[in-house]
């Protein structure tokens, strides 16, 4: 018997729509050729976090996070759901501003968040170098162990795994690397940065970043520390960028990042880049200098021309749906995103409208400009 | 500029430093242990390493770890400062570490590797009154014995898990030095139980070692169980630096071949990057010779299939993250045991259960990226130059 | 040598590792593997720097050494 979805990629998104798909009722395949979570997914920071880029991107990653946190409880030990929330820090008073008016933006769409001053920041943080301005509290956001969660995910969708690269996604079939063919009711490509080649006219393209982990230390950091500036990094120039992201494990790890670099396809850690990075890092938290790090690694983030993902139907096709370049929010958003193709496929109501991730919309986007 | 770096102060990498300076080269010794000698040579302070310097104009930087590599750079660190240091021809003579392969018990305090008896021995370990179990495989259990018999301790026996007609025959093609090194050894533990065929099966004692459960069912009461199985070559660097020319690997890192090997192979690499092509290619047949060695070595001591039915599920295989037996015994490779488990995530990067996890379920190391060891964020944050 | 570990004091040979002075303690729990630097089962703090390996470490007159 034919599954009735057969999805492609086994990363965190690919198992959200598994477990959102299965809920509604469908049997499900995954195919998968490497480890499950072993691509974006296990490379990047687990974040489950609320963000404000624009009104689609905080619709999408609030009902996200609000589904983790609904699902928190249930979460086995080793996903490590860990409510810390996050710390936007204001390197200033401009910054300070701009926490304001987050602050006010959250409030009129009903999410509750906190402004710290100097002194407040500093009793949340005391690691956190003096003469920060404050910072936003986010309580909502939390952290995961990613890899577990997908592990989790797919195993409660109970979908059988197919271990085979997928090599082209037709209208209700998925060739396969060993000349194998499977076929499904729909198909859902959710391989992330691989996705442009088995679905033609979607844009994704990788966005290389560096991590850093040290050893187990206990306390050294409460929340999620993000500088404001990140929005700068993240969004601001298509040149090579760092930014300070600090995430604290539950296993007493901190997880340092972020880099941010386009066109570079080697999977190499670069010196250059480590060092750039934490040089920022360093800068918000001086005693990060002398701590143990015991790893460092890269990863791509799936990166869209607007910084949306897809979510939908793939341009053009009746049976084939994209759940793709979630790019650094694909944990955060996997849940909605699983939710959204669910109800695409098996109808219902969608958690959010689906409008501004139609992976048809690139025509419309490129006519804006 | 011929500036040429050495990694690794045991007998491979000193004569090697030794040989190339001998032939003009500026040479600078990076080790990460406090005294130069390696493992052979550890203790009395450095004594013998330092004899095969003298005379010589190398640079010696002791506690220096290199945790990173990156063109012709190397990225050290020591206690309290990094350094990064240029090399136009590079030695590696990162040596070997202990094979360590888990079985209930062996997490226990005074539990720990027949080399590492050996190394805790010589850096002031106290082992007088002490009863001991020496266990695992390899020539090195003999002289791991002696030397804790020398130091008053009591050997309650040894555990040779080659069968004896392996051993014996191995023996048999061993050169007249090492066979009088053999006598002398067996010499100095007279009225010691030698059980060749036998392993440590189980160590037992709740807060620490109290007795060991033999692989024939013997239960022996002992303080410590020095259970080593070989060696590893230490190949991180080496994975680093591959593809990069002008890069020399010598010593226990290409292969486990003890001293002669090293040295040989430490002296042709010396001779060579000093320019000396002519001597170098005169050590090529005692190489051959050594290297036929290893190879014998290996086949003679490689650890039995038995050894991998000892750990239970509860059975902790990766120490430093705590993942037992259990957890890793279905899973289809080492990175998804890595991202799913933790398996090999720690600090020790999956030194010790790297081999562990080879020999239990033939998984094979991926990827070697830096810091090839812990390092401290400032290190990676670029130190100065020297 | 006179060194403290775990807030008691104790005689230690010279050119002794601060690993091997704590073994020879008997010390609750302390479970080194492997002696060369490799396994980090070693670490301890050592005049309140954490995480320092124990075996790689010669100890001084007059050092603090807390094993947990």
């Amino acid at each position: 018997m034919n599954p009735d979805v057969a999805i492609v990629g086994g990363g965190i998104v690919g198992a959200a729509c598994a477990d959102a798909c299965a809920a509604a009722g469908l049997c499900v395949v995954v195919v998968e050729h490497g480890v499950e979570g072993g691509g974006a997914t296990g490379a990047g920071m687990g974040h489950l976090t609320v963000m404000d880029d624009s009104e689609a991107q905080f619709a999408l990653t609030r009902c996200s996070v609000d589904l983790w946190n609904r699902l928190g409880p249930e979460l086995p030990a080793n996903v490590e759901y860990t409510p810390c929330g996050t710390l936007w820090v204001a390197a200033d008073e401009e910054e300070m501003g701009w926490v304001r008016r987050k602050h006010a933006w959250h409030a009129d769409r009903g999410l509750r968040t906190e402004i710290l001053d100097a002194a407040a920041l500093t009793e949340a943080e005391p690691n956190l170098r003096r003469g920060l301005a404050g910072a936003l509290r986010v309580p909502c956001d939390s952290v995961i162990y990613q890899p577990a969660a997908t592990r989790f995910l797919l195993d409660r969708s109970r979908a059988g795994i197919v271990r085979v690269r997928a090599t082209a996604i037709g209208e209700g079939s998925v060739r396969l690397a060993d000349g194998g063919q499977l076929s499904a009711g729909a198909v859902v490509n959710a391989a992330g940065v691989d996705a442009p080649r088995l679905t033609p006219g979607i844009e994704i393209e990788p966005r290389k970043g560096h991590l850093l982990i040290t050893d187990r230390l206990r306390g050294f950091a409460r929340h999620q520390l993000v500088e404001l500036g990140y929005l700068k990094s993240a969004h601001g120039s298509r040149g090579d960028s760092v930014a300070f992201n600090l995430q604290p494990r539950a296993t007493g790890q901190l997880l340092i990042g972020s880099s941010r670099q386009m066109g570079a396809t080697g999977p190499e850690v670069e010196p250059r880049m480590l060092s750039w990075m934490l040089r920022r890092a360093v800068e918000f938290m001086p005693a990060l200098r002398s701590l143990p790090a015991i790893r460092a690694w890269t990863g791509f983030r799936p990166c869209t021309p607007d910084n949306l993902p897809y979510i939908g139907l793939a341009p053009g096709a009746r049976s084939i749906y994209v759940a793709a370049g979630h790019e650094g929010l694909g944990i955060a958003t996997s849940l909605a995103t699983g939710l959204l193709i669910a109800a695409a496929i098996a109808g219902g109501p969608t958690p959010v409208p689906p409008a501004p991730y139609d992976p048809a919309r690139k025509a419309a986007h490129a006519h804006s400009h | 500029m011929n500036r040429v770096v050495v990694i690794g102060a045991g007998p491979a990498g000193l004569i090697a430093a030794a040989c190339a300076a001998q032939g003009g080269r500026q040479v600078t010794l990076v080790d990460d242990n406090p005294e130069p000698g390696g493992q052979l040579w550890r203790g009395g302070g450095g004594g013998v390493a330092r004899q095969k310097l003298e005379g010589v104009n190398v640079a010696l930087l002791n506690g220096a770890r290199v945790v990173a590599a990156h063109g012709n750079t190397l990225t050290v660190e020591t206690r309290d400062r990094a350094i990064a240091l240029h090399w136009d021809q590079l030695i590696v003579a990162a040596g070997a570490r202990e094979r360590f392969l888990p079985f209930p018990g062996w997490t226990l305090p005074g539990a720990m590797g027949a080399g590492a008896m050996q190394a805790f021995i010589k850096s002031g370990l106290d082992v007088r009154g002490k009863r001991i179990v020496v266990a695992g495989t390899g020539p090195i259990l003999l002289a791991v014995a002696a030397l804790a018999k020398d130091k008053g301790a009591e050997i309650a026996a040894i555990c040779e898990q080659a069968p004896a007609w392996r051993v014996r025959r191995f023996a048999f093609h061993l050169s007249m030095a090492k066979i009088l090194e053999a006598i002398h050894l067996k010499r100095k533990l007279r009225g010691v139980p030698l059980y060749y065929g036998t392993w440590v099966r189980e160590a037992e004692g709740g807060e620490r070692v109290r007795r060991v459960i033999l692989s024939d069912g013997r239960a022996i009461d002992c303080d410590y169980a020095a259970c080593g199985y070989g060696l590893v070559p230490n190949t991180e660097l080496l994975r680093l630096l591959e593809g990069r020319e002008n890069v020399h690997a010598v010593g226990e890192c290409t292969g486990i071949g003890g001293y002669l090997k090293s040295a040989v192979e430490g002296a042709a690499a010396g001779y060579r990057v000093a320019g000396d092509d002519s001597q170098a290619n005169k050590l090529r047949p005692v190489i051959e010779q050594a290297r036929k060695f290893a190879v014998r070595l290996e086949r003679t001591f490689a650890p039995r299939a038995e050894l991998r039915s000892l750990p239970r599920d509860e059975t902790v295989v990766c120490r430093c993250e705590g993942v037992a037996f259990g957890a890793l015994r279905d899973l289809p490779n080492w990175r998804y045991a890595k991202l799913h488990t933790r398996c090999g995530m720690g600090p020790c990067q999956g030194r010790v259960c790297g081999p562990a996890v080879e020999f239990l379920f033939g998984w094979k190391p991926d990827s070697t990226r830096p810091p090839v060891l812990p390092a401290r964020v400032d290190t990676l944050m670029g130190g100065s130059d020297a | 040598m006179r060194i403290r570990i775990d807030g008691r004091e104790f005689e230690a040979p010279e050119q002794c590792s601060v690993a091997a002075a704590i073994l020879n303690t008997g010390a609750a729990g302390f479970a080194p593997l492997c002696g060369m630097g490799i396994c980090m089962q070693c670490r301890a703090t050592v005049d309140g720097a954490p995480l320092m390996q124990a075996c790689q470490l010669p100890c001084r007159e007059g050092m603090t050494v807390e094993t947990r």
